[in-house]
Protein backbone atom coordinates (compact mmCIF):
# COMPACT_ATOMS: atom_id res chain seq x y z
CA UNK A 1 0.00 0.00 0.00
CA UNK A 2 1.44 3.34 -0.97
CA UNK A 3 2.53 6.02 1.49
CA UNK A 4 -0.33 8.28 0.38
CA UNK A 5 -2.97 5.63 1.07
CA UNK A 6 -1.46 4.70 4.45
CA UNK A 7 -1.29 8.35 5.47
CA UNK A 8 -4.84 9.05 4.36
CA UNK A 9 -6.18 6.05 6.23
CA UNK A 10 -4.23 7.09 9.32
CA UNK A 11 -5.70 10.61 9.19
CA UNK A 12 -9.19 9.24 8.82
CA UNK A 13 -8.67 6.89 11.77
CA UNK A 14 -7.37 9.76 13.91
CA UNK A 15 -10.33 11.94 12.98
CA UNK A 16 -12.70 9.12 13.88
CA UNK A 17 -11.03 8.71 17.26
CA UNK A 18 -11.00 12.43 18.03
CA UNK A 19 -14.62 13.01 17.19
CA UNK A 20 -16.60 10.13 18.64
CA UNK A 21 -19.92 11.86 18.23
CA UNK A 22 -22.56 9.54 16.93
CA UNK A 23 -24.29 10.55 13.75
CA UNK A 24 -27.88 11.64 14.15
CA UNK A 25 -30.75 10.03 12.34
CA UNK A 26 -31.41 11.15 8.81
CA UNK A 27 -33.82 14.07 8.87
CA UNK A 28 -35.98 15.65 6.20
CA UNK A 29 -34.63 18.68 4.38
CA UNK A 30 -35.78 21.66 6.43
CA UNK A 31 -32.80 23.98 6.04
CA UNK A 32 -29.92 24.34 3.58
CA UNK A 33 -26.96 22.12 4.41
CA UNK A 34 -24.38 20.00 2.66
CA UNK A 35 -27.06 17.36 2.09
CA UNK A 36 -30.02 19.67 1.42
CA UNK A 37 -29.67 21.94 -1.55
CA UNK A 38 -31.95 24.90 -2.36
CA UNK A 39 -33.59 24.58 -5.74
CA UNK A 40 -31.79 26.79 -8.22
CA UNK A 41 -28.54 26.70 -6.28
CA UNK A 42 -25.36 26.48 -8.34
CA UNK A 43 -22.33 25.24 -6.45
CA UNK A 44 -18.79 25.33 -7.77
CA UNK A 45 -15.75 24.34 -5.79
CA UNK A 46 -12.12 23.40 -6.31
CA UNK A 47 -10.10 21.00 -4.23
CA UNK A 48 -6.35 21.48 -4.01
CA UNK A 49 -4.18 18.78 -2.60
CA UNK A 50 -2.46 15.57 -3.43
CA UNK A 51 -3.76 12.16 -4.26
CA UNK A 52 -3.56 9.29 -6.66
CA UNK A 53 -5.67 6.73 -8.44
CA UNK A 54 -3.78 3.51 -9.07
CA UNK A 55 -3.93 2.13 -12.56
CA UNK A 56 -4.41 -1.62 -12.91
CA UNK A 57 -3.67 -1.58 -16.62
CA UNK A 58 -0.35 -3.01 -17.63
CA UNK A 59 2.27 -0.42 -18.50
CA UNK A 60 0.16 2.59 -17.52
CA UNK A 61 1.05 5.13 -14.84
CA UNK A 62 -1.01 5.78 -11.80
CA UNK A 63 -3.17 8.89 -12.13
CA UNK A 64 -2.11 11.74 -9.85
CA UNK A 65 -4.78 14.07 -8.45
CA UNK A 66 -3.82 17.69 -7.75
CA UNK A 67 -6.78 19.93 -8.54
CA UNK A 68 -10.31 18.52 -8.48
CA UNK A 69 -13.16 20.71 -9.78
CA UNK A 70 -16.72 20.13 -8.67
CA UNK A 71 -19.97 21.55 -9.97
CA UNK A 72 -23.56 20.90 -9.00
CA UNK A 73 -26.87 22.39 -9.92
CA UNK A 74 -30.28 21.31 -8.71
CA UNK A 75 -33.38 22.64 -10.41
CA UNK A 76 -36.91 21.59 -9.61
CA UNK A 77 -36.46 18.41 -11.66
CA UNK A 78 -33.22 18.70 -13.58
CA UNK A 79 -29.85 18.35 -11.83
CA UNK A 80 -26.22 18.20 -12.75
CA UNK A 81 -23.44 16.72 -10.63
CA UNK A 82 -20.16 17.34 -12.43
CA UNK A 83 -20.38 14.96 -15.41
CA UNK A 84 -23.73 13.42 -14.41
CA UNK A 85 -26.93 15.08 -15.60
CA UNK A 86 -30.31 13.78 -14.54
CA UNK A 87 -34.00 14.31 -14.05
CA UNK A 88 -35.89 13.63 -10.85
CA UNK A 89 -39.13 11.78 -11.36
CA UNK A 90 -40.14 11.58 -7.70
CA UNK A 91 -38.66 12.79 -4.42
CA UNK A 92 -39.76 12.39 -0.84
CA UNK A 93 -37.91 12.40 2.48
CA UNK A 94 -37.30 8.66 2.15
CA UNK A 95 -37.08 7.97 -1.57
CA UNK A 96 -35.88 9.58 -4.75
CA UNK A 97 -36.25 8.23 -8.27
CA UNK A 98 -34.07 9.74 -10.97
CA UNK A 99 -33.10 9.16 -14.56
CA UNK A 100 -29.39 9.77 -14.86
CA UNK A 101 -26.60 9.75 -17.39
CA UNK A 102 -23.11 8.94 -16.21
CA UNK A 103 -19.75 8.26 -17.84
CA UNK A 104 -18.23 4.81 -17.87
CA UNK A 105 -15.36 4.82 -15.42
CA UNK A 106 -13.03 2.32 -16.98
CA UNK A 107 -11.74 4.60 -19.71
CA UNK A 108 -9.84 6.66 -17.16
CA UNK A 109 -7.27 3.88 -17.03
CA UNK A 110 -6.69 3.97 -20.77
CA UNK A 111 -6.67 7.69 -21.55
CA UNK A 112 -5.16 10.49 -19.50
CA UNK A 113 -7.40 12.87 -21.45
CA UNK A 114 -10.63 11.32 -20.26
CA UNK A 115 -12.81 14.06 -18.70
CA UNK A 116 -12.93 12.13 -15.46
CA UNK A 117 -9.17 12.45 -15.03
CA UNK A 118 -8.59 15.59 -13.19
CA UNK A 119 -6.42 18.53 -14.09
CA UNK A 120 -2.86 17.39 -13.58
CA UNK A 121 -0.59 20.23 -14.56
CA UNK A 122 2.63 18.79 -13.24
CA UNK A 123 2.19 15.07 -13.73
CA UNK A 124 4.62 12.96 -15.70
CA UNK A 125 3.47 12.17 -19.21
CA UNK A 126 2.21 8.70 -20.04
CA UNK A 127 3.54 6.73 -22.94
CA UNK A 128 1.38 7.04 -26.07
CA UNK A 129 -0.40 4.07 -27.53
CA UNK A 130 -0.73 0.90 -25.58
CA UNK A 131 1.71 -1.55 -24.12
CA UNK A 132 0.19 -4.92 -24.86
CA UNK A 133 3.03 -7.09 -23.76
CA UNK A 134 3.53 -9.05 -20.59
CA UNK A 135 7.11 -9.88 -19.98
CA UNK A 136 6.50 -13.43 -18.87
CA UNK A 137 4.39 -14.33 -21.96
CA UNK A 138 6.29 -12.38 -24.63
CA UNK A 139 3.15 -12.04 -26.69
CA UNK A 140 2.37 -8.95 -28.72
CA UNK A 141 -1.13 -7.99 -29.78
CA UNK A 142 -2.93 -4.96 -31.09
CA UNK A 143 -5.39 -3.25 -28.81
CA UNK A 144 -7.98 -0.86 -30.14
CA UNK A 145 -8.76 2.59 -28.78
CA UNK A 146 -11.11 2.95 -25.83
CA UNK A 147 -13.60 5.73 -26.44
CA UNK A 148 -15.56 7.70 -23.89
CA UNK A 149 -18.77 5.89 -23.06
CA UNK A 150 -21.91 7.14 -21.38
CA UNK A 151 -24.51 5.14 -19.56
CA UNK A 152 -28.08 6.10 -18.79
CA UNK A 153 -30.84 4.60 -16.75
CA UNK A 154 -32.97 4.76 -13.62
CA UNK A 155 -31.59 5.46 -10.18
CA UNK A 156 -33.24 4.85 -6.81
CA UNK A 157 -32.03 6.52 -3.63
CA UNK A 158 -33.48 5.68 -0.23
CA UNK A 159 -32.82 7.17 3.17
CA UNK A 160 -33.42 5.35 6.45
CA UNK A 161 -32.05 6.61 9.73
CA UNK A 162 -28.30 7.04 9.29
CA UNK A 163 -28.20 5.05 6.05
CA UNK A 164 -28.46 6.22 2.49
CA UNK A 165 -28.67 3.62 -0.25
CA UNK A 166 -28.65 3.91 -3.99
CA UNK A 167 -29.09 1.55 -6.90
CA UNK A 168 -28.84 2.36 -10.58
CA UNK A 169 -29.34 0.18 -13.65
CA UNK A 170 -27.51 1.60 -16.62
CA UNK A 171 -27.23 0.98 -20.33
CA UNK A 172 -24.41 2.26 -22.54
CA UNK A 173 -26.22 4.45 -25.04
CA UNK A 174 -23.24 5.93 -26.88
CA UNK A 175 -23.08 2.75 -28.92
CA UNK A 176 -19.49 1.75 -28.16
CA UNK A 177 -20.36 -1.60 -26.64
CA UNK A 178 -24.06 -1.37 -25.62
CA UNK A 179 -23.27 -3.06 -22.36
CA UNK A 180 -24.85 -2.70 -18.94
CA UNK A 181 -23.81 -1.69 -15.48
CA UNK A 182 -25.56 -1.97 -12.15
CA UNK A 183 -24.22 0.23 -9.37
CA UNK A 184 -25.30 -0.21 -5.78
CA UNK A 185 -24.00 1.33 -2.57
CA UNK A 186 -24.91 2.10 1.01
CA UNK A 187 -23.45 4.95 3.02
CA UNK A 188 -23.50 5.75 6.70
CA UNK A 189 -22.24 8.79 8.52
CA UNK A 190 -19.96 7.63 11.31
CA UNK A 191 -19.42 11.20 12.49
CA UNK A 192 -21.82 14.01 11.65
CA UNK A 193 -21.00 17.07 13.69
CA UNK A 194 -18.66 19.91 12.87
CA UNK A 195 -16.63 17.29 11.04
CA UNK A 196 -17.99 14.54 8.89
CA UNK A 197 -16.79 10.97 8.39
CA UNK A 198 -18.81 8.83 6.01
CA UNK A 199 -18.30 5.22 5.04
CA UNK A 200 -19.57 3.80 1.77
CA UNK A 201 -19.71 0.19 0.67
CA UNK A 202 -21.05 -1.13 -2.57
CA UNK A 203 -20.43 -2.85 -5.82
CA UNK A 204 -20.51 -2.39 -9.56
CA UNK A 205 -21.67 -5.16 -11.84
CA UNK A 206 -20.50 -4.83 -15.42
CA UNK A 207 -21.97 -6.91 -18.20
CA UNK A 208 -19.82 -9.08 -20.44
CA UNK A 209 -20.04 -6.50 -23.25
CA UNK A 210 -18.83 -3.71 -20.95
CA UNK A 211 -15.93 -5.70 -19.60
CA UNK A 212 -14.96 -7.04 -23.02
CA UNK A 213 -14.82 -3.53 -24.52
CA UNK A 214 -12.21 -2.37 -22.04
CA UNK A 215 -10.36 -5.48 -20.97
CA UNK A 216 -10.90 -7.96 -23.76
CA UNK A 217 -8.37 -8.74 -26.48
CA UNK A 218 -9.67 -9.84 -29.87
CA UNK A 219 -9.05 -13.52 -30.60
CA UNK A 220 -7.11 -13.83 -27.35
CA UNK A 221 -9.18 -13.00 -24.29
CA UNK A 222 -12.94 -12.67 -23.84
CA UNK A 223 -13.92 -11.85 -20.27
CA UNK A 224 -17.21 -12.58 -18.57
CA UNK A 225 -19.32 -10.14 -16.65
CA UNK A 226 -17.61 -8.68 -13.59
CA UNK A 227 -18.61 -7.84 -10.05
CA UNK A 228 -16.36 -5.25 -8.36
CA UNK A 229 -17.03 -4.48 -4.70
CA UNK A 230 -15.65 -1.35 -3.08
CA UNK A 231 -15.37 0.49 0.19
CA UNK A 232 -14.82 4.22 0.67
CA UNK A 233 -14.11 6.51 3.61
CA UNK A 234 -14.63 10.25 3.26
CA UNK A 235 -13.74 12.95 5.76
CA UNK A 236 -14.41 16.69 5.82
CA UNK A 237 -13.91 19.48 8.33
CA UNK A 238 -15.07 23.05 7.48
CA UNK A 239 -12.35 25.55 8.34
CA UNK A 240 -14.25 28.66 7.32
CA UNK A 241 -17.21 29.67 5.21
CA UNK A 242 -15.33 28.79 2.03
CA UNK A 243 -12.50 26.44 3.02
CA UNK A 244 -12.95 22.80 4.03
CA UNK A 245 -10.35 20.20 4.88
CA UNK A 246 -11.17 17.09 2.91
CA UNK A 247 -9.79 13.59 2.47
CA UNK A 248 -10.96 10.25 1.15
CA UNK A 249 -9.76 6.78 0.28
CA UNK A 250 -11.60 4.46 -2.10
CA UNK A 251 -10.68 0.80 -2.44
CA UNK A 252 -12.19 -1.19 -5.31
CA UNK A 253 -11.58 -4.91 -5.75
CA UNK A 254 -11.45 -6.11 -9.34
CA UNK A 255 -13.28 -9.23 -10.42
CA UNK A 256 -11.07 -12.12 -11.54
CA UNK A 257 -12.38 -11.80 -15.08
CA UNK A 258 -10.76 -8.35 -15.24
CA UNK A 259 -7.63 -9.36 -13.36
CA UNK A 260 -7.09 -12.29 -15.73
CA UNK A 261 -7.05 -9.97 -18.75
CA UNK A 262 -3.61 -9.71 -20.37
CA UNK A 263 -4.13 -5.93 -20.27
CA UNK A 264 -4.33 -5.88 -16.49
CA UNK A 265 -1.57 -6.30 -13.95
CA UNK A 266 -3.35 -5.11 -10.80
CA UNK A 267 -6.01 -6.66 -8.61
CA UNK A 268 -7.51 -3.49 -7.20
CA UNK A 269 -7.90 0.23 -7.78
CA UNK A 270 -7.09 2.53 -4.91
CA UNK A 271 -7.98 6.21 -5.05
CA UNK A 272 -6.90 8.53 -2.26
CA UNK A 273 -6.79 12.28 -1.86
CA UNK A 274 -6.22 14.82 0.89
CA UNK A 275 -6.38 18.56 0.55
CA UNK A 276 -8.41 21.71 0.87
CA UNK A 277 -11.69 22.44 -0.83
CA UNK A 278 -12.48 26.04 -1.80
CA UNK A 279 -16.08 27.01 -2.36
CA UNK A 280 -16.21 29.31 -5.38
CA UNK A 281 -20.00 29.58 -5.56
CA UNK B 1 -41.75 45.31 4.23
CA UNK B 2 -38.46 43.45 3.82
CA UNK B 3 -38.32 40.21 1.84
CA UNK B 4 -35.58 37.73 2.71
CA UNK B 5 -34.62 35.60 -0.25
CA UNK B 6 -32.93 32.21 -0.20
CA UNK B 7 -31.03 31.58 2.99
CA UNK B 8 -30.50 35.28 3.85
CA UNK B 9 -30.69 35.79 7.61
CA UNK B 10 -31.23 39.52 8.08
CA UNK B 11 -32.57 42.58 6.36
CA UNK B 12 -30.03 45.35 6.03
CA UNK B 13 -31.63 48.62 5.01
CA UNK B 14 -32.00 52.32 5.74
CA UNK B 15 -35.26 53.18 7.47
CA UNK B 16 -36.68 56.60 6.55
CA UNK B 17 -39.28 57.93 8.99
CA UNK B 18 -41.27 61.14 8.52
CA UNK B 19 -44.00 62.71 10.62
CA UNK B 20 -46.13 65.80 10.16
CA UNK B 21 -48.62 67.66 12.42
CA UNK B 22 -50.86 70.71 11.92
CA UNK B 23 -49.55 72.14 15.19
CA UNK B 24 -46.24 72.22 16.98
CA UNK B 25 -45.45 69.00 18.73
CA UNK B 26 -42.77 67.78 21.07
CA UNK B 27 -42.22 64.10 20.58
CA UNK B 28 -39.64 61.37 20.12
CA UNK B 29 -39.22 58.68 17.46
CA UNK B 30 -37.80 55.35 18.48
CA UNK B 31 -37.56 51.72 17.39
CA UNK B 32 -38.88 49.06 19.76
CA UNK B 33 -36.05 47.04 21.35
CA UNK B 34 -33.43 49.37 19.89
CA UNK B 35 -32.55 51.77 22.72
CA UNK B 36 -29.71 53.23 20.68
CA UNK B 37 -32.20 54.60 18.16
CA UNK B 38 -34.02 57.70 19.38
CA UNK B 39 -34.68 61.08 17.85
CA UNK B 40 -36.64 63.81 19.63
CA UNK B 41 -38.14 67.04 18.38
CA UNK B 42 -39.33 70.01 20.46
CA UNK B 43 -42.04 72.29 19.08
CA UNK B 44 -41.88 71.08 15.51
CA UNK B 45 -44.61 70.56 12.97
CA UNK B 46 -42.70 67.87 11.09
CA UNK B 47 -39.65 65.71 11.39
CA UNK B 48 -37.54 63.38 9.26
CA UNK B 49 -35.20 60.71 10.52
CA UNK B 50 -33.07 58.07 8.71
CA UNK B 51 -31.16 55.25 10.29
CA UNK B 52 -29.42 52.11 9.01
CA UNK B 53 -30.64 48.98 10.73
CA UNK B 54 -30.25 45.20 10.47
CA UNK B 55 -33.14 43.07 11.58
CA UNK B 56 -34.48 39.56 11.17
CA UNK B 57 -37.87 40.07 12.84
CA UNK B 58 -40.58 42.68 12.30
CA UNK B 59 -39.36 46.17 13.15
CA UNK B 60 -41.76 48.48 15.04
CA UNK B 61 -41.23 52.25 14.87
CA UNK B 62 -43.07 54.45 17.39
CA UNK B 63 -43.73 58.12 17.99
CA UNK B 64 -43.97 58.80 21.73
CA UNK B 65 -44.33 61.80 24.01
CA UNK B 66 -41.08 63.29 25.33
CA UNK B 67 -41.40 61.25 28.55
CA UNK B 68 -41.79 58.11 26.40
CA UNK B 69 -44.91 57.21 28.36
CA UNK B 70 -47.51 57.28 25.61
CA UNK B 71 -47.41 55.87 22.11
CA UNK B 72 -48.75 58.50 19.76
CA UNK B 73 -48.35 56.48 16.55
CA UNK B 74 -46.58 53.33 15.38
CA UNK B 75 -45.70 51.58 12.17
CA UNK B 76 -44.22 48.12 11.59
CA UNK B 77 -41.83 46.97 8.89
CA UNK B 78 -42.68 43.33 8.26
CA UNK B 79 -40.06 40.70 7.48
CA UNK B 80 -41.21 38.12 4.97
CA UNK B 81 -39.15 35.05 4.18
CA UNK B 82 -39.46 33.45 0.79
CA UNK B 83 -40.18 29.78 1.14
CA UNK B 84 -37.14 27.71 0.23
CA UNK B 85 -37.62 24.58 -1.77
CA UNK B 86 -34.96 22.09 -0.79
CA UNK B 87 -33.77 18.89 -2.40
CA UNK B 88 -31.66 16.02 -1.20
CA UNK B 89 -28.19 16.06 -2.64
CA UNK B 90 -26.87 13.00 -4.44
CA UNK B 91 -23.55 11.68 -3.26
CA UNK B 92 -22.62 8.83 -5.58
CA UNK B 93 -19.51 7.22 -4.02
CA UNK B 94 -18.14 6.35 -7.44
CA UNK B 95 -17.47 10.02 -7.97
CA UNK B 96 -14.47 11.73 -6.51
CA UNK B 97 -16.69 13.92 -4.33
Amino acid sequence: MSFIVRTTLALLAIAAAIGPQAAGAQTPCKAPSDDCIPVGDLRVSLSFGYGTRTNPVEGRDDIPLFVIPYLSYYGKRFFLESLEPGVTLYESDAHTFNLIATPGYDRVFFSRHDPQNIIVPFAASTPPGFGGEKADEEQTFTVGQRHTTYFAGPEWLFRHRQFIGQVSALYEFTGRHKGYEVRAAVSRALIQSEQSLVINAGLTWKSEATVDYFYGVKDLYHPDSALNPFVKLSYSLPLSERWTLTAFVHYEFLDDTIVDSPLVSGREVVTAFAGLNFKVL
Amino acid sequence: MCTLAGDAATCNTTVHAQWRSPRNESLCLLIVDRPEVRQCWEDHKEGVYSVEVSFSEDLVIELRDPELDRVLASQAIAVIRQALQLRHKRRPPWNIF
